[in-house]
C-alpha cells in the first residue's frame, strides 16, 4: 500500500518486508518519521503544541466519511483507505487536499452547530450542511466506499483512547466542538509525553480487547462490560506500561 | 355517553393545564471547584501522576440559547446549549443536571464513548456579581 521510492535505509532490520516498504505496510498504525523504523502507536506525530497546552487530533468516523466524500466529489477519486492513510501518514496527494479541505469545512461546520458537533451518525446532516450532498450523487461506486460511517476498529479504539485519556491524563479534555480533538490544558505539558500517554493507553486497550469485536454493537456492549469488571486491572496495566516505556525512553 | 364526554372534558383540561416542570433553567457564569468520578473517586489512584483531579471549567450562561464554555486558560468559546428534562446538551457533551440551586450546580457527564467506563461529576459555584 505504501512504498518508498528508495531503499529504506534500515531494509536489513526489517528484512521480511520489502525494503520498499514504508511503515511496516501500515501508515496507519505505525508512522516511520525518519526511516529509523516504525515506532507503535497511532499517535506518533499526532501530537503538536497549541498556545494553551498541547494538542492531539484523530480523524473521527463522521469526519472521515465527510472527508471522503468531499474528496470523492471534487476529486473524483480515492477511497476512505487512500485518503485517511494520507491525512495520518502525510503523503501529499489530490486525495490528501481533498480529504484536508474536506476535514477543514467539516471541523468548521462541527463548530457551528452543537448538535451537528455530537458527531455520531450525523453523517447525512454533515453532508447537508457542506452543500455536496447533491453533488455526489452521481459520481457512482467510489460513493458507496466514501460514504461508509461505519467505525473500523481503530477508529473506535482511537475515540475511546481519547475518552480514558481525559480521565488519566493531568488537564487533558476532549474538545467540546470537535471530538477529534484532545486538549491539554497545560502550558507545561510536553508533546512527547503525552503521545506516550496516548500511544500506551491505545496499545493497552487493543490488546487488553483483542478477542472483541469492536466492530459490532454486540461486541462493543460486551466489551464495555468487560472494562467495568475489569477496571482497575485495566488502569493499573496502563500505569505499569506508562511507567515501563517512559523509564526506556529516559535510558 | 356523558360519562364519556365528561372524561374528554376533563382529559383536555388537564392537558391544557401548564406543565409545571422543574427549574433548571440556568443563568450567569458558574466556575468548577471540584470535579470526582460518579463513584465519589478523586483521581489520585487513577491519573497517570497520582495527583487527584482539578478542575478548571467555567459555563457562563449568557442567555436561555447561548453560553460561554472555558477550560484552563484558554479563550471561553460561544457555543449554542439546551436544556431538555434534567440534560443539558453544550456542544459535543450531554451533561445530567443532579442539582441546581441558587449558587451550587452539579452536572454529571452523560457516557459519551460506547467504551466509556468512568464519568465525571462537576460541582460548579455561582460566581458573585
Amino acid at each position: 500500500m505504501a512504498r518508498f521510492h528508495t531503499l529504506d535505509p534500515k531494509a536489513e532490520t526489517f528484512h521480511v518486508q520489502s525494503p520498499y516498504i514504508y511503515a511496516a505496510n501500515n501508515p496507519i498504525l505505525f508512522v516511520d518519521k525518519n526511516g529509523e523504523g516504525p515506532e507503535k502507536g497511532p499517535f506518533t506525530g499526532r501530537v503538536y503544541k497549541i498556545k494553551s497546552g498541547v494538542r492531539a487530533y484523530r480523524i473521527t468516523t463522521s469526519q472521515r466519511a465527510a472527508s471522503n466524500t468531499y474528496a470523492a466529489a471534487f476529486y473524483g477519486f480515492g477511497g476512505p483507505i487512500g485518503n485517511i492513510a494520507s491525512a495520518v501518514s502525510g503523503f501529499g496527494s489530490a486525495v490528501y487536499e481533498g480529504a484536508f479541505e474536506g476535514s477543514k469545512k467539516v471541523t468548521k461546520e462541527l463548530s457551528k452547530d452543537p448538535v451537528v458537533g455530537q458527531n455520531r451518525g450525523m453523517f447525512a446532516k454533515i453532508s447537508k450542511k457542506l452543500g455536496f450532498a447533491k453533488k455526489v450523487i452521481n459520481i457512482g461506486s467510489v460513493i458507496k466506499e466514501a460514504v461508509d460511517n461505519q467505525p473500523t476498529r481503530q477508529e473506535i479504539l482511537e475515540g475511546a483512547t481519547f475518552e480514558y485519556a481525559s480521565k488519566l491524563m493531568p488537564d487533558a479534555d476532549i474538545n467540546i466542538v470537535n471530538e477529534g480533538l484532545l486538549d491539554i490544558n497545560n502550558k507545561d505539558a510536553d508533546v512527547g509525553m503525552v503521545e506516550l500517554g496516548l500511544n500506551v493507553i491505545y496499545n493497552t486497550l487493543n490488546e487488553t480487547l483483542s478477542s472483541f469485536d469492536l466492530t459490532d454493537d454486540e461486541g462493543i456492549s460486551a466489551a464495555n462490560e468487560y472494562l467495568q469488571n475489569n477496571l482497575d486491572d485495566f488502569l493499573n496495566k496502563i500505569k505499569e506500561y506508562y511507567n515501563e516505556t517512559q523509564e526506556e525512553e529516559k535510558e | 355517553m356523558n360519562t364519556k364526554y365528561l372524561l374528554i372534558v376533563l382529559l383536555s383540561c388537564l392537558l391544557s393545564l401548564p406543565v409545571k416542570s422543574q427549574n433548571t433553567e440556568l443563568s450567569g457564569k458558574w466556575t468548577c471547584f471540584k470535579k470526582e468520578t460518579e463513584d465519589g473517586n478523586d483521581g489520585s489512584n487513577i491519573t497517570l501522576n497520582g495527583k487527584p483531579y482539578e478542575c478548571s471549567l467555567s459555563i457562563e450562561f449568557v442567555n436561555k440559547r447561548k453560553a460561554l464554555y472555558g477550560t484552563g486558560d484558554n479563550e471561553p468559546i460561544e457555543l449554542d446549549y439546551k436544556v431538555k428534562g434534567h440534560d443539558l446538551f453544550i456542544g459535543n457533551k450531554v451533561f445530567k443536571i443532579e442539582q441546581k440551586n441558587s449558587n451550587e450546580l452539579i452536572l454529571l457527564e452523560h457516557k459519551s464513548n460506547d467504551l466509556a467506563t468512568i464519568r465525571f461529576r462537576y460541582y460548579l459555584k455561582k460566581n458573585e456579581l
